[in-house]
Order: structure tokens, then sequence, then C-alpha cells
């Protein structure tokens, strides 16, 4: 019988299209701790950028739409940097040597970290490559974000806004 | 009906639960964060297209199982 | 359903329980995009390749004839080409071409030793009866094997009858769409392929679903095939009884069509009679994959297809020995007399065939290599039971990947093929004593080698090396062995039909994916590309019109570039003299004694051309230019013109309506060094070797055939010089450019007997930047082209009056002689290029342009030109 079920729901899978990825609740950040990607860069601990507004990138280095975003995500930092948000990219490579690569080629000028155990993708529960994460100024997710297509961006961008405008310590 | 639509019926059918019961074992999952491996081009269920299509091409025309895999194209009598 | 997200409530290293299993698979429906999970990396890419085949190792049988010569072995030359892009985040689209050429000899029928006879003009053939002209072979009475003629000794072993046949090309088009969604994609694609005896349309479509987190994809497709067949089998043959199909009211029918050429006497004619068989056919098949990650490293795929072709699906060019041993032979003779016939083959009208296949790829991190094996099984109600076992190993070493591969073919035979057929009754007859076919103890017949029972064994290795980040150079290397004795379980076809072959194969492929290294700071604008207004090019001549050779002149030290292009040129229409329209008396007068029977109507011709171009310091660039071409000609004919048939050669009627050719050209290797230019302006001049790999020794396809014209063969036979200067500038959005070039052929005359004559082109050009990313332009071009020097060297024997022996070429149309070739041309060219979106900083740009004549004056008499079109694709890393 539980064959049966789970055939029903791999074959109906396809049907059940959700709607946007904004949340109706605001769950915590979960428990990370991701590690330096090299000596020089700087340690990222999300729990002490509370107060900021924060998007969270998961990518890797074999991951084609991983580096189509970092054009999208070089451009949010520099234009809202000074307004509050922080973008934080988080490599699940397993070799740092890649992500370093990666980096070289594709700059990023926002802080990245790295999991290769990946304890902080499987806490945020990332179902895709790359997702990105919208956490507002009181340390709470509020829209989860996957995959990179340019037909998103303005949408994307508009949410970050929001949430800068967000009066501190707002929220519903 | 044939003989022979008969077999493949019957095969067909055989394959058809074979195929459901790998797509379930699916569920035991690889994370997104470990595709790494997968997403690998050597990984690619056809790794070299375009030599693969050279090489279907020489044995659709000196072999006579290819009927199947050339849905596309011409019929070369050339040889 | 639960659409939050599992955020720290997935325990972490824990099998997931079956409700979690559920869960998230309805989870999958998310939006998504993981580049490469259960279904293949989707790259946009460019790519072209080259490759060769030759087959070669088909036994060779002198038979009773001792000057019979080696036919030559079958060689293949191809082309391939494709690009696929992303129109945006959803829509992608393909386009993908392919062009091969076929030349050589392919066995055509089969038979004892016992039944073949070869003729003065050294060719095998067998001994069979047409038009109640009975030829009776022998067979011994009791064992049935057949029976020399001569010795009457038993002669059974098969031998394979070559044919020759005039290259031929096929071209193949592809066009497809895709739609992706976050968990399907759909791609629709059209398809034609056209060669002289087949031309083909197909339509398909190929649906994919992802569950499961897109571990698992199912794809479904379907496609179908319409072809129409019109196979050129030639001039009436006294030996094969094509009687069966001759004007038949159903199906596939053998007509008689009248053609340009040559009658039985020589004289010249548009109603030569040329047999033609005609069919439709019609191939669909539906198939069904399902493919699922087994775990981080394992992919598994298996699927089945159902193909099924009805109509006309037999092998235009396979005939079928059928020997009929008469029981009623006097009692006297320990043999029985055996009439014997060489007929078309006959197939079933439609086959059905399933194939199942198994693939399993799988990632070895420690030591960096995929392995992938496949399995698959065919089976047909033809009696055609194939299985194949593929293993190939992907090792990567830094920025070179090796590809060593093996795999094991074989197959069982058709129910209806046999090397050979002989009945034991007498042969059935109509009244007129001929073969009547309607009662040939068989339903269908087959000596095709294809159908037959054998097994193949093939290795080969791709090497490919990473150049840049993005282009990728590929090398491979096949070798392949066909034979009846690799059955698998034994049981296998004699050895007549075995073979090998060989495949080269060089492909460049260039990755559009992957935006370009980006500066560190955005300039990102709420999703608009950068569409830059800064087109500035790092190399000169860069917006050249795309008809313009070594117009390019590489930057900097250590850049490299890659082009290709693509020229298509036509001639149809009248004979012009001077630059006049001249009429076909004066036209055959040019021919001289000899005469001609035919002259052209139409020529057109393709190249594709690679160019590879490196810069070892920053004013000289090195070049090389492998280029592959195929032309046709057609042909019609010459009011009250005729044809000397020579060195002893009786022709009978000949077919002189069309020939083709095609192969690689010459290459050509060159330097291109800059020389001192006044301000705003760029100067190169580039000295060039044209190395003859191209051919200069096609031949007509009838028997004895004699070469075809300068015109029709695809290289030059000799090293030729060719020194060009080239100076371009720039103003604001107008840039402009003008060049000298000359081909120089100093060499001795080639093989053939010949040598091009000399060219000289001057050229010059304006181009005018409409917008920020394309360019138009206008340009002129006068072109020298002296006279061929020498004449085609004739291959058959004329014995003069004082019995001096001299190989004579026979005419055949005046493009054959010299003194028809060269002349001075005036044209025109319009072109536009546009900017490469993400190629801004080097500038990559496609051009096309189209060239007219305005006017000419040539020498001797020559057909009519109609135009050329160019394209240019470079791209500069």
């Amino acid at each position: 019988m539980r064959f049966f079920s789970s055939l029903f729901l791999v074959c109906a899978t396809p049907l059940l299209v959700l709607p946007g990825p904004v949340l109706a609740e605001r769950p915590a950040l979960p428990p990370c701790a991701p590690a330096r990607i090299d000596a020089q860069a700087p340690a990222v601990d999300l729990h002490e950028l509370r107060g900021r507004v924060v998007l969270i990138d998961f990518w890797a280095s074999w991951c084609a739409p991983c580096a189509h975003a970092f054009g999208f995500l070089n451009a949010l930092q520099d234009e809202f940097g000074a307004r509050g948000l922080t973008v934080v990219g988080i490599s699940v490579d397993k070799d740092a040597a890649d992500a370093r690569r990666f980096l070289q080629r594709y700059p990023a000028s926002f802080p990245t970290a790295i999991d290769s155990g990946g304890e902080c993708p499987r806490a945020f529960g990332v179902k895709a490559m790359p997702s990105s994460y919208l956490v507002d100024r009181e340390g709470r997710v509020v829209e989860v974000h996957r995959g990179f297509r340019n037909g998103d961006v303005t949408e994307r961008r508009r949410a970050v806004m929001k949430l800068l405008d967000e009066a501190r310590g707002g929220g519903r | 009906m044939s003989a022979f639509t008969r077999l493949a019926k019957r095969r067909m059918c055989g394959v058809a639960c074979v195929l459901t019961l790998f797509a379930c074992s699916g569920c035991a999952g690889v994370p997104a964060w470990e595709r790494g491996d997968l997403a690998r081009p050597e990984m690619a269920l056809e790794p070299q297209p375009g030599q693969r299509a050279l090489q279907e091409h020489v044995y659709s025309s000196r072999e006579a199982g290819a009927a199947g895999a050339t849905g596309q194209g011409g019929g070369c009598g050339c040889y | 359903m639960r659409r939050l997200l599992d955020i720290g409530a997935t325990p972490a290293r824990q099998a997931p329980s079956d409700s979690l299993c559920a869960l998230m698979l309805a989870a999958a429906a998310l939006p998504g995009m993981i580049p490469a999970s259960a279904h293949a990396v989707e790259v946009e890419q460019a790519q072209l390749s080259f490759s060769h085949y030759a087959e070669g190792g088909r036994q060779f049988v002198r038979g009773p004839a001792v000057d019979l010569k080696r036919p030559d072995d079958l060689q293949v030359d191809t082309v391939r080409g494709g690009l696929r892009f992303r129109l945006d985040d959803r829509w992608k689209l393909g386009f993908d071409f392919s062009q091969d050429t076929w030349s050589g000899a392919t066995p055509y029928i089969s038979a004892p030793e016992a039944f073949t006879a070869t003729s003065t003009g050294a060719s095998l053939y067998v001994n069979s009866a047409s038009n109640g002209s009975i030829s009776s072979s022998l067979v011994d009475r009791r064992t049935l094997k057949p029976l020399s003629r001569t010795s009457g000794r038993p002669a059974e072993r098969v031998l394979n009858v070559m044919t020759s046949a005039s290259p031929e090309t096929r071209s193949e088009g592809r066009l497809s769409l895709g739609r992706e969604w976050d968990e399907a994609a759909l791609e629709v694609s059209g398809g034609l392929s056209d060669e002289p005896d087949f031309r083909s349309l197909s339509l398909g479509a190929q649906l994919r679903l992802d569950f499961n987190d897109k571990l698992t994809s199912l794809s479904i497709g379907a496609s179908g095939t319409r072809s129409d067949i019109d196979a050129r089998l030639g001039n009436l043959s006294d030996y094969i009884d094509y009687g069966m199909y001759r004007d038949a009211a159903h199906g596939p029918s053998i007509v008689s069509v009248a053609v340009p050429g040559a009658d039985g006497s020589g004289l010249a004619t548009n109603d030569v009679e040329s047999l033609h068989w005609r069919g439709q056919r019609k191939d669909r098949s539906l198939s069904l994959a399902l493919t699922q990650v087994l775990d981080r490293s394992t992919v598994l795929s298996a699927g089945v297809t159902y193909a099924r072709s009805e109509g006309f699906l037999e092998n235009p060019h396979k005939l079928v020995t059928l020997a009929f041993a008469n029981p009623a032979t006097a009692a006297a003779f320990d043999f029985l007399f055996t009439p014997v016939f060489s007929v078309p083959e006959k197939r079933p009208d439609s086959r059905n065939q399933l194939t199942w296949n198994l693939r399993l790829a799988k990632y070895l991190p420690s030591i960096g290599a995929a392995a992938h094996v496949e399995y698959s099984h065919a089976r047909d109600d033809w009696g055609v039971r194939a299985d194949t076992i593929q293993a190939r190993w992907i090792q990567q070493f830094g920025a070179w990947r090796v590809t060593p591969r093996v795999r094991y073919y074989t197959q069982t035979a058709a129910d209806f093929y046999q090397p050979y057929f002989l009945f034991l009754q007498r042969y059935p007859r109509d009244g007129a004593n001929n073969l009547d076919h309607s009662r040939i103890p068989l339903d269908a017949w087959s000596s095709d080698q294809r159908l037959s029972a054998f097994g193949a064994f093939s290795y080969g290795i791709v090497v490919s090396r990473r150049l840049f980040d993005d282009l990728q150079l590929e090398i491979g290397y096949e070798h392949y062995a066909h034979a009846g004795d690799l059955k698998w379980g034994g049981g296998g076809e004699d050895g007549f039909g075995d073979f090998r072959s060989e495949r080269f194969s060089v492909g460049l492929s260039f990755a559009l994916d992957g935006p370009a290294p980006a500066p560190a700071s955005g300039d990102f604008h709420g999703g608009h590309d950068h569409a830059s207004g800064h087109a500035h090019s790092r190399h000169a001549g860069g917006d050249a019109p795309a008809g313009v050779m070594n117009a390019h002149m590489t930057g900097r030290a250590g850049d490299f570039m890659v082009a290709y292009s693509y020229v298509h040129d036509r001639q149809k229409g009248d004979m012009i003299t001077g630059s006049r329209r001249a009429g076909d008396a004066e036209v055959l007068a040019s021919c001289g004694q000899a005469g001609c029977p035919v002259r052209p109507a139409g020529m057109t011709m393709h190249m594709h051309m690679l160019h590879l171009m490196y810069a070892p310091t920053d004013d000289v660039s090195l070049m090389l230019m492998p280029q592959m071409m195929s032309m046709s000609m057609r042909n019609t004919a010459l009011e009250g013109g005729f044809y000397t048939a020579l060195g002893g050669h009786a022709h009978g009627a000949m077919d002189l309506s069309s020939h083709t050719t095609g192969r690689f050209g010459d290459t050509t290797a060159a330097v291109a060094v800059r020389v001192p230019a006044p301000a705003r302006m760029n100067a190169h001049v580039t000295l060039g070797v044209s190395i003859p790999t191209g051919s200069v020794d096609h031949r007509m396809a009838h028997h004895g055939g004699d070469l075809m014209d300068f015109g029709m063969q695809t290289g030059s036979g000799t090293w030729d010089f060719l020194p060009s200067l080239t100076l371009t500038g720039t103003d604001g959005r107008w840039s402009w450019g003008g060049q000298l070039n000359a081909v120089l052929r100093p060499d001795r005359r080639n093989k053939s007997g010949y040598v091009l004559g000399d060219r000289f082109e001057a050229t010059s050009w304006a181009s005018w930047r409409a917008h920020e990313r394309i360019s138009l332009s206008v340009r002129g071009i006068y072109t020298a082209q002296g006279r061929v020097r020498g004449a085609l060297r004739g291959d058959n024997a004329v014995v003069d009056a004082l019995g001096n022996t001299s190989y004579v070429h026979a005419l055949h149309n005046p493009a054959d002689l010299a003194a028809n070739t060269g002349g001075r041309y005036l044209d025109v060219g319009i072109g536009a290029s546009v900017l490469l979106p993400g190629r801004e900083a080097s500038g990559d740009r496609v051009a096309i342009e189209w060239i007219a004549p305005v006017s000419e004056k040539v020498n001797g008499y020559q057909l009519e030109r109609t135009g050329r079109l160019s394209v240019h694709w470079g791209m500069m890393f």
C-alpha cells in the first residue's frame, strides 16, 4: 500500500506547482557555522549579523547558475550595502580549492564562507543549487529563492528593498 | 494482434514495473549540495554528444540493430 | 502540505522516514534549478567538427580476370556544426547541421564464384540472364554446390561484387526549440535531410518530467520521418532484371526517366533512358526512458524504444542473385543447368523494432574518472536480434580529458537474408521466357550484409583538452571491425563480407553558458544585461565583410582566434563567352573534333572552413585553415553534340544529367605580419601557402570514367602561394578597408596534368555601425582569374596511324577544356554583421554577405554566375 501511495505521490508531484516562495511565518535562522574559505578571509558568523538584512546564498563551483547569480548578488551588495544589506555566500564545495578557483574567476564583492560538511545546507533544508535565504533584521527567514533566472531579479530586488524599508524590529 | 505486438506488450509491462520500482528507490535521496560529482560534465548521460552522433551515424549505416535509435534524419542508402 | 522549509526540522544524518519521504516528494515541486542531476547537462555551446572515415580490409578476389583493379575503398568526409543557446531563462534554441560526402566502392551483389564472370573492361559481374537471354551456370546434381563452368570443379566461395559510384553528398539540418519549467522540459525539433537519392523530413518531440527533487527523470519522446526516395540506378543493364518493379502500380516503382546524356551511338540528347527507383517511406518511433540518481556518484537510466518503418525499405543499390537449378536437366550430366538472375532486393513492407537500453554512469572521485557502461538489446519482426555493449572511461588530467572506449555488437540475420538464393526448381517463367517475378517462391529476399549474422568490435579513444576557459579541442579515433566470426555464439556469415574501418575526428567546441568573468563591481541593473555601447574590437578588421579572407589580425601576443566560414556559390543559366550569351552551336564548336554531349546548366558549391589563428607576438599571427567542400553540377544536352568514345571502351547510352563531388579541400597555412600604417589605420601583410590536401582525381561515375572538370575537383593539386595586403581603418561609426590578394601557382603540373590559373583580386569596402551591435557593409570586388595551364590527363589509349599510343581525355562537357576557364569579373557585395552578446570585449561577430555579379569577361565558354553567400563567425580568446 505504501508502495502505491508513494507511486501516486511520484506521479502527482508535477501537479503540485507551488506559488511564490514568500514564507507565511518567519522561522528563526537555524544554527550554522560555516568556515573561512581561506586564511585571509574574514570569519562569517550569521548570528552576529542581527540588525542587518542578510541574503544567504548557497553556491558551489560546479553549479553554472550559481555563477550567473554572482553578478546579481554583487550588484545587490554594491547598491544596498550602505542601507543595511549583507550578502553572505556559503560554498558547499567538498574541496575549498575548487571554491577558491571559482571565486578567482567570478569574484564576489560580498563575504563568502564554506561548509564542506554540509551542516549548513542541511540545517537550512537546501533543496536546489543555488538557494538563497533572505533574512530580516531580527534574524528570521523571510523568503527562500531557488535557482537563478534573469526573469526573477526585478522581483527579488524589490523584496530586498521592501525588507530594508521595514522599520527596525518590524515584521508581522 | 500479432504475436509480435503481444510479445511487445508483455515486455513493456515488465519494463514499466522495473522502472517504477527504481523510480521509488529514489526516495533515499542525494541532497542538492552533494551533487557536485553528478554535475560534472563527464557524468552527463551522454558526455560526448558530438562523438556519439558521428559514431551512431556510422553504426546505423552498417548495422541492422540501430533503426530505433535513428528517429531522425536520412536513411542514407549509400552502403 | 508543508510549504514551509524544514528549517532545523530535518534531523541531520538520518535516513528519511516514509512520511518524510512523502513530504520530500511534495517539496520537490519547488522552483529550483539544479544544473545536472538525473538528466544530461544542457550546455549552451557552439561546436564544429571534421571527421574522416575510411574502410578497408575487404576481401578482394580478382576472379578469372587478370586486369581487375582493386576498387577504391569507401571513404566518408563529414563536417558537423551545432549551435545551442538560450533565448531567455526558459526558452532555448538549437541548430545543427551536418554534411557528409561518400565516395569509393561498396558491395552491391554477392554470388558464388561459379556464377560470376568478367568483362574486358575489367569488371566482375554476376553472369545473369535478362530479357529472355538465359545464361546458365552449373550446380552439382547431388550436393548442389556451384560448379565452375571452365573447370567443372566446385567454386562455391562467395564473392562480393563491388561498385564505385561518384561521390554523393548528404546534407542535414535540424532546428530545435526547447521550453523549460522548474520540473519539466519540452523540446520540439524538425529536421531535413537531403542527398541525391533520398530526401526526408522529420519531426520530433521530447518531454522530460523531473520528480523526487530531480533525482528521477522520466522522458517520453516521439518522432516521425517521411522520406522520398528517388534512387538513380542509371542506364539499362543487360545483366540486371528490374522487371518486378518496372512501372509498379503500388509501392516502390522503377521508372524510366529521360535525362541529358549521350545515346548508344554517342549523340547528345535530353532523352537518354535512365532508371530511377522511386518510393516513399515512413518511420515512426516512440521512446520512454527513466533516469535515476542512485547515489552521490551514480546515475542509472533505462529506456525502451519502439520503432516502426513502412514503405520503401529496400536498399535501392543492392541486388540479389537468384539461381534456379533445373532438376529436369538430362540425367546424363552430373550437374544441373542453373539459370541465374540478378534482381533488386525485396523486403517486407514494414518493420517493427523494439530496443531496450540500460546505461550506468559512475564517478570515481578518488581517481577523478567517470565510468559509463551501456547495454542495449534490439529485436524486430524481420528476425534481427541485436545486442550492444559499450564501456567508456573518462579520465580527467587537469586540462586534459582522455576517454578510451570499447564496444561490441552482435546481430542475427534477417529471416530473408542469404548471400545468394538457390532454388531446386525450374525457373518460373512468363510467356516471353522471362523470369516471372510473381512466382518466385519467396516473399522477401536480400543479400545486404547489414542484414547478415555478424559481430563488430570497435575501440577508440577521444582526447580533449581545454585550450581556454570556454574552448575545448577534441580529437577522436576509432577502429571498427565487422566480421561474421565475431557473432556471439558463432554461426556468422562467411568472411566475404568482413571489413574494418577507421575514423578520425577533430572538433572544437565553445561553451556559451557561464557568464563572462565579470568585473567585481557590478554593472547590473534590474535584470538588464550590460548591453555595451563600447564595441572596441581587439582585432583589426573585425567588422570586415564576411567574404573577405584573411581580413582579421589578432591584437596581442598570446591571442588565439577560432573562426568558421561557410561559402555557398551558385552558377546557373546560359553559357557566356566574353560578356555575351553564347548559343549551343558555338559552344559545341569550342569542343573541337571530339565534341561534347552536354554543357553545364547549373553548378553549386558549399565550403566549410575552419580558421585557427594564434599570435606569438603583438605583430605576427599564424594561421591554419582546413576546409571541406562539396560540389554538384547539372548538365543539359548540347544541341547537335556528341560523345566520342575512346580507347575501345564502348559505353552504350550514358546518363550525364548530373554529378557531384566532395571531400576535404586544400589547407592554407599562413603568417600575417603587421606593417606600419597611417594614424587610425591598421595594415597587415599575409603570406600563405596552400597545401594540396584536396583531391584532383574525382572521376565520372560511369564505367572507365574520365576525370571530372577542374571546378569539380576539391583541390588544386599543387603547392600555391597566397600573398595579400590588407588595410583597415575606423572613424566614428564608419570603418573601411581594402585588400589586394593573389593566388600564385608556381608549382609543376599536378598529377591530373594541369595547374589552375593564377588569380588576382582587389577589393574595398565600407561599413557603417547602424546600431551598437549591428554593422552594414558594401563592397566592390575585381577579380582576374587566369586560364588553366595544361589539360585534364587522359586515360584512354588511342593509337594513331604511325602506331604511337597517346592517352586522351574523353570530353563530356566544355568545362573539361582549359580554354574555357578564367576571366575577369566585377562583383558587388552587401553584408551585415552582429556583435555577439557577452563577447563585446573581444569584438566577436557573426557576419553574412551576399555577392552579386555585376559584369564579367570570361575566357572561352562558361556558365553564368548567379551569386555567392558567405557567413563568417569569429571568436577571440
